[in-house]
């Protein structure tokens, strides 16, 4: 936790969800439960985001939308996904509605069960997810740095 | 003559909870038309009571939405009981009655918060939210969730309150009194919440009774109209009076709902005192054969569950109509000739559940 | 606290009757609380519901549409009943005409067709729409009607009578 270099800022998007998830990841934001007390803060801007939660399951009406959200997002990202809905589909899985979990439409690294996920372990997939990020932003750094001192050398 | 262009308003906004698209037409920064694109969160969950039995689908019920949750698993328990003909104890109804209000104080503390960060109040929200946090912990201590409960069962509920767990809600509804009347003074008076709130989308009672509106929002205007007066549950036996305002503009829904705040922390003392001792629940024979049509008063107004049954384990038809589908031709109305400034705290003033208006 | 027993009617209409009765509900200002629709025995049952707000009386009508009929709209009466028919047309494909505000099946622009209607009725309305094709078809082919009857549908001889004495 001392080496943490960067604070990276988390979009937040409903798919199709409750909205039960929805609000314990805002009641994670806010006190008692504060996670931005660990450097994270909710911005509504998708190309000021580092870590994508989504909440609830993919239907035909916002796959478009969720796609395009994650790929306005700047490299290196995150993507968690928060509630049994957003992971595989929940109880609406054999809706005529619903198509799966986030990960019919974009790659989830992080996957946080639960209905309505706890703030506890919504807190416990945000440190993952920033511990991935810091990985993968370490990764970025280097290629960059070798892309750069291969067209000084050439 | 300005030039007109259509904004796309969501799905994804920083001040909507939840996707719901608008698409207005506005003329040099005022709306002339808004015309709603739902579709967003529809999963179909009236389709699968033709896939589950109807024990079982009181937990899909439930979760139509997170923050009404007890309300819809206790209203379409309701409609089944009616529809079989099954009494529930006394002791049922105080608990489902004292549950159902914790939902209602959960819920309107919920958008008190969401409605101050709507205009930039951030601390107002987060005030909001921490009092919220002690009305969760009482749902956790006694029911085992914070959001969703399931408690509810075709019959009565599966869960009792004891002593020690009745004292700690006594206590916990002072503090939460004491602590929402500290925030109520800032709430009520300062000047950004007055500047941003008072004349902004005002509704007549004519109006409102020609929209169809329900719930806080019709009371706002002086629609005196709530359905617990019913006396469905035990509400019968509690003293209460509806709540409302003459004046429909977004000052005085948020006077509405912070009033219904207090009126919930009456309604549980009362019930608190009045519960008799008895069973949770009675058993369920047979299957449901026929149709029934329950009202019940959720925090957001009036939502209506009709059941068909066919003498099988599976409802022929299962329908909620909630608040929110009801209130939307009011929110299209007040969005005619409103500043593009304002849109934000107009669509949060109805008070808007998408995951119930499309189930 | 005063209870207000809430009191709950059914009441069955033809579908003839429907824009009547709404009215009629209009003129006493009720209130429309939902407007409901299931498959029962291969037709629809919809079911339109009005409240009165100092009493909670609630009234509903229910009107039996075959999987072919078109019932008319009621926006005339209540613009807001948009809504809850651009649903029922959507997931039903309940025939409405005359919608103010029609969405043509766009409303929650779902993938799959009329999802509440089972394979069973989506056969029973395809050959119940191949009868109505048929019968349509033999009353356009019918036998010229034989000479002596006089014929209804032509027009009556005019009788021209002239004026006898000099015109101008």
């Amino acid at each position: 936790m001392a080496n943490v270099k960067r604070s990276p800022w988390i979009l937040h998007y409903d798919g199709s969800s409750c909205n039960g998830c929805d609000i314990e990841v805002l009641a994670s934001m806010t006190p008692v439960y504060d996670a931005e007390r660990l450097g994270v803060e909710n911005t509504g801007d998708p190309m000021q985001a580092d870590i994508f939660l989504i909440t609830g399951g993919i239907n035909s009406q916002n796959a478009s939308v969720v796609k395009q959200l994650y790929d306005q997002m700047p490299r290196p990202k995150v993507v968690v996904a928060v509630g049994i809905c957003a992971c595989t589909g929940g109880v609406f899985k054999d809706a005529y509605n619903i198509l799966g979990g986030a990960d019919t439409v974009i790659p989830v690294d992080i996957y946080v069960p639960g209905c309505a996920a706890r703030p506890q372990s919504i807190i416990d997939g945000i440190i993952r997810a920033r511990d991935l990020f810091q990985k993968r932003s370490e990764e970025h750094d280097a290629l960059m740095k070798k892309k750069n001192l291969e067209r000084r050398q050439a | 003559m300005g030039k007109k262009s259509v904004i796309p308003f969501g799905p994804q906004h920083p001040v909507l909870p939840e996707p719901i698209h608008l698409d207005l037409v506005v003329e040099d920064e005022v709306v002339e038309e808004a015309i709603p694109n739902i579709g967003f969160i529809h999963r179909g969950l009236e389709g699968l009571a033709e896939k589950k039995d109807f024990n079982e689908m009181v937990y899909v019920a439930e979760r139509t939405c997170g923050i009404c949750s007890f309300g819809h698993g206790m209203g379409y328990c309701e409609a089944v009981e009616k529809l079989m003909n099954v009494e529930v104890p006394e002791r049922a109804k105080y608990l489902r009655t004292i549950w159902m209000e914790f939902s209602r104080m959960h819920s309107h503390l919920l958008w008190l918060g969401l409605t101050a960060d709507a205009f930039g109040f951030e601390s107002l929200f987060y005030e909001c939210w921490r009092i919220r946090e002690w009305v969760l912990d009482i749902m956790e201590k006694t029911t085992g969730g914070r959001i969703i409960f399931s408690v509810n069962q075709v019959g009565g509920v599966h869960r009792d309150l004891d002593e020690d767990q009745i004292r700690f809600m006594k206590g916990e509804l002072d503090r939460i009194e004491r602590d929402l009347k500290n925030c109520e003074k800032t709430l009520f008076e300062d000047a950004t919440v007055q500047k941003r709130t008072r004349g902004i989308g005002v509704l007549s009672k004519q109006q409102i009774h020609d929209l169809g509106a329900v719930g806080p929002f019709a009371r706002a205007s002086g629609l005196k109209y709530d359905m617990r007066m019913t006396g469905y549950e035990a509400y019968g036996n509690l003293d209460f009076e509806p709540v409302i305002s003459d004046e429909g503009d977004c000052y005085a829904r948020i006077l509405v709902r912070t009033k219904e705040i207090y009126q919930s922390i009456r309604l549980i003392r009362q019930a608190l005192d009045q519960m008799p001792a008895g069973e949770l629940s009675v058993p369920v024979k047979g299957m449901p054969k026929g149709e029934a049509m329950v009202r019940v008063e959720q925090p957001r107004g009036e939502a209506v569950y009709y059941v068909n049954g066919e003498n099988t384990r599976f409802l022929n038809r299962f329908r909620i109509r909630t608040p929110t589908f009801a209130n939307l031709p009011g929110l299209c109305q007040m969005l005619q000739g409103a500043n593009y400034a304002d849109v934000g705290i107009l669509v949060v003033s109805i008070d808007p559940c998408i995951s119930c208006t499309e189930r | 606290m005063t209870v207000i027993e809430p009191v709950q009617k059914y009441e069955d209409i033809p579908a003839g009757d429907l824009l009547v009765t709404v009215m009629r509900k209009r003129q006493a200002e009720f209130r429309l609380v939902q407007i409901c629709c299931a498959v029962v025995n291969n037709q629809y049952e919809v079911i339109y519901s009005f409240a009165d707000d100092e009493s909670y009386e609630l009234t509903n009508i229910r009107v039996m549409v075959g999987l072919n009929e078109t019932i008319p709209s009621i926006c005339d009466s209540y613009p807001y009943a948009n809504y809850y028919e651009n649903e029922m047309s959507e997931m039903f494909g309940l025939k409405i005409e005359m919608i103010d505000g029609d969405y043509h099946g766009k409303f929650y622009r779902i993938e799959a067709t009329e999802p509440f209607l089972s394979k069973k009725a989506k056969e029973e309305r395809a050959v119940e729409a191949e009868e109505i094709r048929k019968a349509a078809e033999e009353a356009a082919n019918m036998p010229a009607p034989e000479k002596d009857a006089p014929d209804p549908a032509s027009k009556p001889e005019i009788k021209v009578i002239k004026k006898e004495g000099g015109g101008e």
